[in-house]
């Protein structure tokens, strides 16, 4: 992370005649993008992505009124394996958009906004494997952790506490429902109401 | 791909494809941490928020109240989405998460959709009939709310009274019939097989003789197009097997309780039998165990909660008789009057409830075993499963048996002190004024509620101290208040039922109305324009779901308290309802304080 860091100022150079040069403006508004991609494996270096869900928190808001929900045909056919996960079959994303055609899109819906995910870093790797394939740069918005903002919370209180970061027991123990589990959208709603629920509300308990 | 928002609950599945999409397309979702007071009284809305998870409480801060509570799959706020600014103030009991439709978009959708804006637009008697057309599965039992017609009447034939009693037993014979109709001089009388075997055979009348003599002409008669239901019911309470069926002053047919009862598949009846037929106190015993299965059954019939209190209080009313009947000595019997008091006086008793009862002497009674036989008397009612009076209004109590001019020193003491203002005394009023007479010489009652009457007439001050005891429990939700939703239940009872059964019960008083039942009151009351007709309907169908609601919680097990409802357990149709009534308890309660001039409630 800090090595790419260290390189932010030439990828800002690169991007500076591209259309993403706003990407690399201080962030002007107060909103967050919550994001999730569905891929066909859990190896940032060779996964393909599937879907990606994305939607803006304002406020106390989320705004699934200006939604993100892209399906993308991968380069070769779904593995087999991974079906089972994210219930997408080859049939469902066939005559998708490609992932060069996606990449704008997506880019301009984040903006300079920070990137909130769970797992955050697996979702930004693949993007930044696209972002340097096609246009050189890496995404220089601030990532959040959802694990760390709960991590932090939670830990001041009950500092010994083994805290279990599975999705369910998240939501669960923020008393959070879970909307759509396991489609890229529905994940992205679901991390933005814990994201608001850990910004906003009480401490949990987990006694 | 899994949508964010469930089309699944009423009235969101009134909505098209095309609708559903332009709904998600603008629908956003909400997060407010606990205590969030985020609408305020007299903004103008911009959102429709339904919940989808969580608790939110409707309330006022400028007086203190609470009016509803709104959770998963609720919504509001439905009266500010055209424009008219909030009338309440709204904050979170719990954390909670809202799905928000800006109310532009909420509008459109209301024009372009005449099922999903009726739903709103809806008052509550309707909403009423919505939710139970939607339950229709529900009503098995629709055959006993079958109105009388020609397809269920019996033909009567006309006969003159000077037909001979050959001639009448031929047309029975020929006709098959059970009964004639005997018209003399205008009165129409009833001739039964057995009238004429008594003319022939004990009377031993010779053939020829007019049957005029010995037809009964004192007929109990029902309306063409009643409830089957009625017909039934009149003929238990009168103890007979026919009754008339009228059409405005002509006879059109005779309806029979066997005919009745083969349309019926409930037991109703055969207790009524039992009860009457029971010759001794076990007999009666077993009779009165089995009413709370009838109501059960009947509830889960779908039948409305007016037939079933109706009955109830009908079956009742025969239990306590007939027992009286088996332990008061028959001399005793024409001089006292047996009166009950409270729901059951009213007749709005859902289930076997306290025994509210009293005794009204007559002035030169000898009854040297008075005390133990009204011992008994109540002894027995508690081992028939009513439970005793928390207030000890009942017989064993010196208190509640008195003579008449007793009686009539006690109302005037009470009006005495009622003036003054003791709450005390009001409220042995409002006991003793909702009294009915079920055994013994009924006569003695009439008088000591006339007295109420004459004793409050133009008293505006006490009638005032008297309503105001409806509008003691300051908010409809006031039990609730601020706990926390989890373990916390409504109370029905006071927070609604006793507000309009008190309201109704001085506004009767104040106008003389003698009748008990709290539904007839403001029928009554409506006819004389106390009430307007919308307002009075909205109180009978609101009272009427206070009632029905109480009754299901009584009937699921677990529930803790009796008068607690748990509004998580409800609907969310339910809970509308529920939430549309405590509306009109509300309303109903700043009627009442500006009718009676009563300030700072």
């Amino acid at each position: 992370m800090l090595f790419q860091r260290l390189l932010r100022p030439f990828d800002k150079m690169r991007a500076a005649k591209g259309p993403f040069a706003g990407l690399f403006t201080p962030c002007s508004v107060d909103e967050v993008v919550s994001i999730d991609c569905e891929t066909t494996s859990l190896d940032p270096q060779s996964a393909d992505i599937l879907t990606i869900g994305a939607v803006k928190i304002r406020g106390n808001q989320v705004l699934t009124s200006q939604k993100l929900s892209l399906k993308i045909q991968p380069p070769k056919p779904i593995n087999q394996d991974s079906i089972p996960v994210h219930h997408i079959r080859n049939q469902d994303i066939a005559g998708a958009m490609s992932l060069e055609q996606a990449l704008p899109i997506l880019l301009t819906f984040i903006g300079n906004r920070p990137i909130l995910g769970y797992f955050v870093k697996f979702d930004i790797t693949l993007i930044n494997r696209y972002t340097e394939l096609y246009y050189g740069f890496h995404l220089p918005n601030k990532p959040i952790e959802l694990c760390h903002v709960y991590y932090k919370k939670v830990n001041t209180y009950y500092p010994d506490a083994w805290l279990d970061h599975k999705f369910e027991t998240l939501a669960d123990t923020l008393g959070v429902p879970i909307i759509g589990r396991h489609s890229a959208l529905g994940d992205a709603i679901t991390v933005a109401l814990m994201y608001l629920q850990l910004q906003q509300g009480k401490r949990p308990k987990l006694m | 791909m899994a949508e964010h928002f469930t089309f699944t609950h009423a009235p969101f599945d009134l909505l098209t494809k095309n609708q559903q999409k332009l709904f998600l397309d603008h629908l956003d979702i909400v997060y407010f941490p606990e205590q969030a007071h985020f609408i305020k009284q007299g903004e103008t809305a911009s959102l429709l928020y339904i919940v989808l998870k969580g608790l939110v409480e409707e309330f006022s801060e400028a007086n203190q109240s609470i009016f509803a509570h709104y959770t998963n799959n609720d919504f509001f706020d439905i009266r500010s989405q055209f424009g008219s600014p909030c009338k309440h103030d709204y904050r979170t009991i719990e954390e909670t998460i809202c799905h928000t439709l800006p109310s532009d978009v909420f509008r459109d959708l209301l024009n372009s959709n005449a099922a999903f804006a009726d739903y709103f637009q809806r008052d509550l008697a309707q909403k009423y009939a919505q939710l139970e057309a939607r339950e229709g599965n529900k009503n098995l039992a629709e055959f006993i709310l079958t109105r009388i017609d020609d397809s269920n009447v019996q033909p009567a034939i006309v006969i003159g009274s000077d037909v001979s009693l050959k001639t009448a037993t031929k047309m029975m014979l020929e006709q098959k019939l059970e009964t004639l109709i005997v018209e003399q001089d205008g009165l129409y009388g009833m001739l039964t097989g057995t009238d004429l075997l008594r003319a022939a055979v004990l009377d031993e009348q010779t053939l020829d003789s007019a049957v005029a003599h010995y037809a009964n002409y004192r007929l109990i008669s029902i309306e063409q197009g009643d409830f089957l239901f009625n017909a039934m019911l009149a003929m238990t309470q009168h103890q007979i097997e026919r009754v008339v069926v009228k059409n405005g002053d002509s006879i059109v047919g005779i309806m029979e309780m066997a005919h009745v009862l083969s349309l019926f598949s409930t037991h109703s009846h055969v207790i009524a039998l039992r009860i009457a037929r029971a010759k001794n106190i076990e007999e009666l015993k077993k009779a009165a165990q089995t009413l709370n299965n009838l109501v059960e059954n009947l509830t889960n019939n779908g039948i409305k909660i007016v037939f079933i209190m109706e009955l109830l209080a009908t079956m009742n009313g025969q239990i306590m008789k007939k027992l009286f009947e088996l332990l008061v000595p028959e001399s005793v019997q024409n001089q006292v009057c047996l009166i009950v008091m409270g729901s059951e006086g009213r007749g709005e008793q859902i289930l076997k409830t306290d025994q509210d009862n009293g005794l009204i002497l007559g002035e030169h009674l000898i009854w040297p075993e008075q005390r133990a036989t009204l011992a008994a008397f109540s002894q027995h009612l508690l081992s028939f499963g009513y439970p005793p009076c928390p207030g000890q209004v009942m017989v064993n109590n010196p208190f509640w048996v008195k003579t008449s001019n007793q009686w009539h020193e006690q109302i005037e003491q009470w009006l005495l002190h009622g003036q003054s203002g003791d709450s005390e005394s009001l409220m042995q009023l409002a006991i003793i004024n909702d009294a009915h007479a079920v055994a013994g010489d009924k006569t003695l009652l009439p008088p000591l509620k006339q007295q109420i009457i004459d004793g409050c007439k133009g008293k505006e001050v006490m009638l005032s101290q008297f309503a105001r005891i409806a509008l003691q429990f300051g908010s409809p939700l006031n039990f609730f208040g601020h706990i926390k939703s989890n373990d916390a239940g409504l109370d029905i009872k006071k927070g609604g039922i006793f507000t309009i059964v008190h309201g109704i019960r001085s506004l009767a008083i104040e106008q003389g109305i003698a009748t008990t039942n709290t539904l007839a009151r403001i029928r009554e009351l409506a006819k004389l324009r106390v009430l307007e007709q919308k307002q009075s309907q909205d109180l009978q169908e609101t009272l009427q779901l206070f009632f029905w609601l109480r009754l299901e919680q009584h009937l699921t097990p677990h529930q803790q308290g009796m008068n607690l409802l748990d509004i998580t357990q409800l609907t969310p149709n339910e809970r509308d309802l529920l939430r549309h009534g405590l509306h009109v308890v509300k309303k109903f309660k700043s009627f009442l304080a500006h009718h009676f001039m009563i300030r700072d409630y």
